[in-house]
C-alpha cells in the first residue's frame, strides 16, 4: 500500500516537470513581441518595459527558465499583472468558493448519475433505460454555458427563484450560499451526470451478468441485496476511477459558468486572467490545477487499490 | 472508414455497391448510428443546402427588422441589428463543421501517427505517453483556452488550441488498439518475414486497429464542436464579426428577457450538432467493436 | 435410502430464448422426474440444454425466457412463482452448484461474509453464531482450517477449494434437492474424484436428492442412480444406471459412452461421435440424432421420434430402441 502510493508519487514527478514546462512555454506560443501583446494597444512604453522587467523577458531564455523554476520550487508563482498580487495568493485566496461549488456539484453528479445508471440498467432495454439513456446523451451534448444561461432565463427572470448572479459565503448566509450556488452547480453537473450515468450503466450491466450475481440469487437473498450489495460493491470501484476525470471536467467547466454567474472563484479567476492576458496568473493557475488534478487521481488510484481486494491482497503476499 | 468496411464484408458479395448497401444495412440496424446518421445528416444537408434557400447575407443590416420574432420571412427571427438569424446560425454551422473536421483530421492524422509509435515502439513509447500525460493532466478546456489566448483569437487558434488538447488522447486510443494487435499472429509473421516497420505498421496494424480510432474521432468531433463554442463564447475563437455559434449565443444574452430565441437558437443547434455525432459514436462502437469500453473524456 | 414419491417432477418444459426466431428451441418437451434422497444424473455434450433446465428449475432466466410445461417441486407447481416466492425456494428447498467455480463466488466479498449473509438470509441467528456454523459447514466439505479461512477472499482459494465453498453455501439450509451443474468439470481429475466422492457423502448423510449435471459417462457409472441423456434439448434416454451401460436403448447414448475417458487410452485413440449438434437455426425435420446416427434409417427423418416406454422405467426417444434393445440382449 504504501509502496504502491510512494511508486505513484514517483511517477507523478516526470508528468508534473512536463507540466510545468508547458505552462512555462505558453509565453512563447505568443506571436510577435509578447509584451506589446499582454499590454495591449494602449500600453504605454514604460508600461511594456515594467511587463518586460516583471516577467524577464529581457534576459537570455536560459535565465529565465533557471529562474522560472527557482522560482517554482520555492513555491513562488510570480505577481498577477492584472491584480498585483502574488499569483499564488489570488489562486489561495479564491479556491475555497470554487471547491465548495465543486462538491455541491459533485453530489449532485453522484447521486444523479449513479441513481439513474444504476435504475437505467436494471431496466435494460424498457423504457426507463431509454429514457435514462437519452437524458445521458443530452447531458453530453447541451453546452453546459448555454444552459446556464437558460437557466438564468428561466429561474431568476422569470420565476425569480434564484438571483441572476453573485456569490455569498456560506458562513455569511448558508441561505444565500445555496440560493447563489445551485444554478451553477447544476449547470456544472449536466455534462458529468451524462457522463458518469453512461459509464454507471455499461458497468451496471456488465455486472449484472456475471456468474456471481447468479450465486447471489440462487442463494435466495432478495433482489434488494443482489443489486444493493453484491452488484453495487463491483460497480462502485470502476466508478471510483473515473472521479478524477469527472473532476478534470468540473474545472474546465466552471471558468465559463463562474464567469457567467459572476461568482468570484478560481474559474472566473482563470477566465479573467486568460482574457486579460495576464499570463503570469495563467502560468500559475494552469500548474496548480494540473498539479492538484494529478494528485487527485493518484488518492483516487490508491483509493481503488485499497478498496479491490483482487489487488490488496495480491500486493501484500 | 474506407479498409474498415473491407475487413468486415462479407465473402461473396461481388461488386463493390453491393458489398456498400450490405454494410450500410449493417450499420443502419443499429439504432443509435440511425438516429445520429440521421440528426448530423441533417445538419450537413441544411448547412450546405441552406444557403440556397435563403438569399439573405448573415450580416445584412436591417434597423426596421429589428428583434423579429421567427416568422415566415425570417425562419428564426432577426437580431438587435436586424441580421437574419437563419443566415447567421447556417454560417455558424459551416465554421463549426469546418473547425470540427479540421480537428478530426489533424487528430487522424497526428494522433494516429504518434499512437502507433508509441504502440509500436517500446523505447519511444515512455517518452511520448507521459508527454500526454502531462498534456492530459490539464482541464481540457482551461488548456484550449490557455492555448488560445497565448495565440490570439481566430478560427485558426481554435483548430490548434482543439488539437493540441484531444490528439493525446486519439494517440492513447489507439496505442491501446495497436498494443494488442502488434501481438497478433500474421503481424508476428510479417516481422518474421522481414518486413519493413513502416509497411506493417500500414499495412497490418492500421487497419486493424481502425475500430477504436473511428468511434474516438466521432466523439472529438462532437467535443470540438462543444468546445470551439466555449472559446468563441469567450472570444477566444473565432473574431466577434464571425457569426459562429459560441458568439451567437454571447451577443443573444443581453437580449435573453425580450428575443430569447436569439439564444436559444444556435445552443439547439450545437446541441443538435453534438448529439448526432455523440449518437454516431455510439453507433459505431456498438458495430465495430462490441466489446469496447467506454472511452469518455 | 430412495423412495418413489418424486420430490421434482418436470413435465414438457420448453425453454426458448427467441420464440419467433424459428430457431429450436434451447430446451423442448423434457420431461423426467427426481426422486427423494436419489442421485439423477443429466448427460449430454455441451450445448444440450443441461444448464437452462437447471436454471429453469431454479428460475433463474430472464424474465423475457418463453418458458411452458410445468415444474412440480414437492407437488407445486414452480413455474409462476412470484419473485418473492422463489426467493423462499432457492437456497432454502433447492440449492445450486454452479459449471464454473472460478467466478461464482462475488470477488470483493470474502468467504465468510459470503456464508454469514446466506445464513442470516434464511434462519434468524447472531453473526457470531451463523460465523461458527460457517466453520461447521466449511469444515464439512472438507475445507482445512475452516476458521482461517473465513477471512480470504474468493481469489485467494485454488478452484477445487471455491467449489467445496460453493457447496457448503448450497448446504446451508438443508435443502431436499440439490442441482449441481457440472460442479467438477473445470477442475483437474483428483479433485473431481474428491468432490464427487463429497457429493456422494453428503446424499447419504442428509438424504438430500442431488441432480447432477455431466458430460462424463465415467462420473455416471460411479454415483449415478438413474441417468437422463438430453441430446439437441431434448430427451434422448432415462433409465436406471445399470440398464443404461447394460442395454442403452439409444445410439446417441452408447455413442457417449464410447467417447468416455480411460485412462488406459491415449487421447489419439479417444473415440467421439462424428458430426456435432443440429445447427438451431436450420435443424433436420426428424430426429435431431439421425444426421449422425450409424443405425439411422429412412423413418428417421420423418418426424420427430416420440419417447418409448420400454421395461420399467427405462424410456428412449428412437424408433429403433426395441431393436437396439434385442440386439443388446443377445
Ligand atoms: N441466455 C441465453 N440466451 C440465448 N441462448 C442461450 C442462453 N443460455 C443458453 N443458450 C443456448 O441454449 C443451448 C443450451 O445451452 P446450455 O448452457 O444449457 O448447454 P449445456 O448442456 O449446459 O452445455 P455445457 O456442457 O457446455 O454446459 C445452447 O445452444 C446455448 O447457446
Ligand atoms: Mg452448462
Amino acid at each position: 500500500m504504501i509502496g504502491y502510493t510512494v511508486s505513484r508519487l514517483l511517477q507523478a514527478i516526470p508528468i508534473l516537470f512536463l507540466v510545468s514546462l508547458f505552462a512555462f512555454g505558453m509565453i512563447y506560443l505568443i506571436p510577435g513581441d509578447a509584451a506589446t501583446v499582454i499590454g495591449g494597444p494602449e500600453a504605454s512604453a514604460a508600461d511594456l518595459e515594467e511587463i518586460r522587467q516583471n516577467m524577464g523577458l529581457n534576459e537570455p531564455f536560459y535565465l529565465q527558465i533557471t529562474s522560472f523554476y527557482t522560482n517554482l520550487f520555492q513555491g513562488d508563482l510570480g505577481k498577477s499583472l492584472m491584480l498585483g498580487t502574488p499569483v499564488l495568493d489570488a489562486i489561495i485566496d479564491r479556491t475555497p468558493i470554487t471547491l465548495g461549488i465543486s462538491i455541491y456539484s459533485l453530489s449532485i453528479t453522484i447521486i444523479f448519475g449513479l441513481v439513474t445508471g444504476i435504475i437505467a440498467a436494471l431496466n435494460h432495454n424498457k423504457l426507463l433505460d431509454q429514457i435514462a439513456t437519452l437524458f445521458a446523451l443530452i447531458g453530453i451534448s447541451l453546452p453546459n454555458f448555454w444552459l446556464a444561461l437558460i437557466l438564468i432565463v428561466l429561474f431568476s427572470v422569470h420565476l425569480g427563484w434564484f438571483p441572476t448572479g453573485g456569490y455569498v459565503a456560506f458562513s455569511e448566509s448558508p441561505i444565500g450560499w445555496l440560493k447563489t450556488t445551485t444554478m451553477p452547480a447544476v449547470a456544472l453537473a449536466l455534462l458529468q451526470a451524462g457522463l458518469l450515468t453512461r459509464i454507471t450503466r455499461s458497468t451496471m450491466l456488465e455486472v449484472l451478468s456475471q456468474d456471481y450475481i447468479r450465486t447471489a440469487r440462487a442463494k435466495g437473498l432478495s433482489e434488494w441485496v443482489v443489486v444493493g450489495q453484491h452488484a453495487l460493491a463491483n460497480v462502485m470501484m470502476p466508478v471510483v476511477t473515473v472521479l478524477g476525470l469527472i473532476l478534470s471536467v468540473l474545472l474546465s467547466g466552471s471558468i465559463v459558468i463562474e464567469v457567467i454567474y459572476n461568482i468570484p472563484g478560481l474559474g472566473s479567476l482563470m477566465g479573467n486572467a486568460i482574457l486579460s492576458r495576464d499570463f503570469p496568473l495563467v502560468q500559475g493557475g494552469l500548474i496548480s490545477i494540473a498539479a492538484s488534478l494529478l494528485f487527485l487521481n493518484i488518492v483516487v488510484d490508491v483509493l481503488y487499490f485499497w478498496l479491490d481486494p483482487r489487488i490488496r491482497i495480491k500486493s501484500r503476499d | 472508414m474506407q479498409s474498415h468496411i473491407e475487413i468486415d464484408a462479407v465473402e461473396d458479395e461481388p461488386t463493390g455497391l453491393a458489398r456498400f448497401y450490405a454494410t450500410a444495412r449493417r450499420f443502419m440496424r443499429n439504432r443509435s448510428f440511425a438516429i445520429g446518421a440521421v440528426l448530423f445528416g441533417s445538419v450537413v444537408l441544411v448547412t450546405f443546402l441552406g444557403p440556397l434557400l435563403t438569399d439573405v447575407s448573415p450580416n445584412a443590416l436591417s434597423m426596421r427588422n429589428r428583434f423579429q420574432p421567427p416568422s415566415f420571412d425570417n425562419l428564426l427571427g432577426t437580431d438587435n441589428l436586424g441580421r437574419d438569424m437563419f443566415a447567421r446560425v447556417i454560417y455558424g454551422a459551416q465554421l463549426s463543421l469546418m473547425i470540427g473536421t479540421s480537428v478530426v483530421i489533424l487528430n487522424a492524422i497526428f494522433g494516429v501517427m504518434l499512437g502507433a509509435l508509441a504502440g509500436f515502439y517500446a523505447r519511444l513509447d515512455n517518452i511520448l505517453m507521459r508527454i500526454a500525460d502531462a498534456l492530459m493532466a490539464f482541464p481540457a478546456v482551461l488548456l484550449a483556452i490557455g492555448i488560445a489566448a497565448a495565440l490570439g483569437p481566430s478560427s485558426m487558434t481554435a483548430i490548434i488550441a482543439l488539437s493540441v488538447v484531444y490528439v493525446p488522447r486519439t494517440a492513447r486510443v489507439v496505442r491501446s488498439s495497436v498494443l494488442v494487435v502488434k501481438e497478433l499472429d500474421f503481424v508476428m509473421a510479417a516481422r518474421a518475414s522481414g518486413a519493413t516497420d513502416f509497411r506493417i505498421i500500414m499495412k497490418h496494424v492500421l487497419p486493424n486497429s481502425m475500430a477504436p480510432m473511428i468511434v474516438q474521432l466521432s466523439f472529438v468531433f462532437a467535443y470540438s464542436v462543444l468546445s470551439e463554442a466555449v472559446l468563441s463564447f469567450m472570444g477566444l475563437g473565432a473574431p466577434p464579426t464571425v457569426p459562429s455559434w459560441g458568439i451567437l449565443i454571447s451577443e443573444g444574452r443581453a437580449y435573453m428577457r425580450e428575443a430569447a430565441w436569439l439564444t436559444v437558437v444556435p445552443g439547439v443547434a450545437i446541441a443538435i450538432t453534438a448529439l448526432g455525432l455523440n449518437l454516431l459514436g455510439d453507433g459505431l462502437r456498438d458495430v465495430l467493436d462490441p466489446r469496447m469500453k467506454v472511452e469518455e473524456g | 435410502m430412495s423412495s418413489d414419491t418424486p420430490i421434482l417432477s418436470i413435465r414438457d418444459l420448453t425453454v426458448d430464448f427467441a420464440p419467433k426466431s424459428g430457431r429450436l428451441p434451447a430446451v423442448s418437451n423434457v420431461s423426467f422426474d427426481v426422486t427423494a434422497g436419489e442421485m439423477m444424473c443429466v448427460v449430454g455434450e455441451s450445448g444440450s440444454g443441461k444448464s437452462v433446465t437447471a436454471l429453469a428449475i431454479m428460475g433463474l432466466l430472464a424474465a423475457d425466457t418463453a418458458i411452458s410445461g410445468n415444474i412440480l417441486f414437492e407437488g407445486r407447481d414452480i413455474t409462476r412463482l412470484s419473485r418473492r416466492e422463489w426467493q423462499k425456494i432457492r437456497g432454502r428447498q433447492i440449492g445450486m452448484i454452479f459449471q464454473e467455480p472460478m467466478t461464482s463466488l462475488n470477488p470483493v466479498f470474502t468467504i465468510g461474509r459470503q456464508l454469514v449473509e446466506t445464513i442470516r438470509h434464511h434462519e434468524r441467528v447472531s453473526v457470531r453464531a451463523a460465523r461458527d456454523r460457517a466453520v461447521e459447514l466449511l469444515d464439512m466439505v472438507g475445507i482445512p482450517s475452516p476458521r482461517s479461512r473465513l477471512d480470504d477472499y474468493p481469489h485467494q482459494m485454488s478452484g477445487g477449494m471455491r467449489q467445496r465453498v460453493m457447496i457448503a453455501i448450497a448446504l446451508i439450509c438443508s435443502p431436499r434437492l440439490l442441482i449441481a451443474d457440472e460442479p467438477t468439470t473445470a477442475l483437474d481429475v483428483t479433485i473431481q474424484g474428491q468432490l464427487l466422492d463429497l457429493l456422494n457423502d453428503l446424499r447419504s448423510e442428509t438424504g438430500t436428492a442431488i441432480m447432477l449435471i455431466t458430460h462424463n459417462m465415467g462420473v455416471v457409472a460411479e454415483v449415478a442412480d438413474r441417468v437422463t441423456v438430453m441430446y439437441s434439448g431434448c430427451v434422448a434416454e432415462q433409465a436406471e444406471v445399470m440398464q443404461i451401460f447394460d442395454h442403452p436403448a439409444h445410439p446417441y447414448t452408447s455413442g457417449l459412452m464410447n467417447c468416455t475417458p480411460k485412462l488406459t487410452v491415449t487421447s489419439a485413440q479417444l473415440n467421439t461421435i462424428p458430426g456435432s449438434m443440429p445447427n438451431p437455426a436450420a435443424a433436420p425435420p426428424g430426429c435431431l440424432f439421425a444426421p449422425r446416427c450409424e443405425l439411422a434409417i429412412d423413418a428417421c427423418s420423418e418426424g420427430r421420434p416420440a419417447q418409448v416406454n420400454l421395461t420399467g422405467n427405462h424410456s428412449s426417444a428412437c424408433i429403433r430402441a426395441e431393436m437396439l434393445l434385442g440386439e443388446s440382449a443377445e
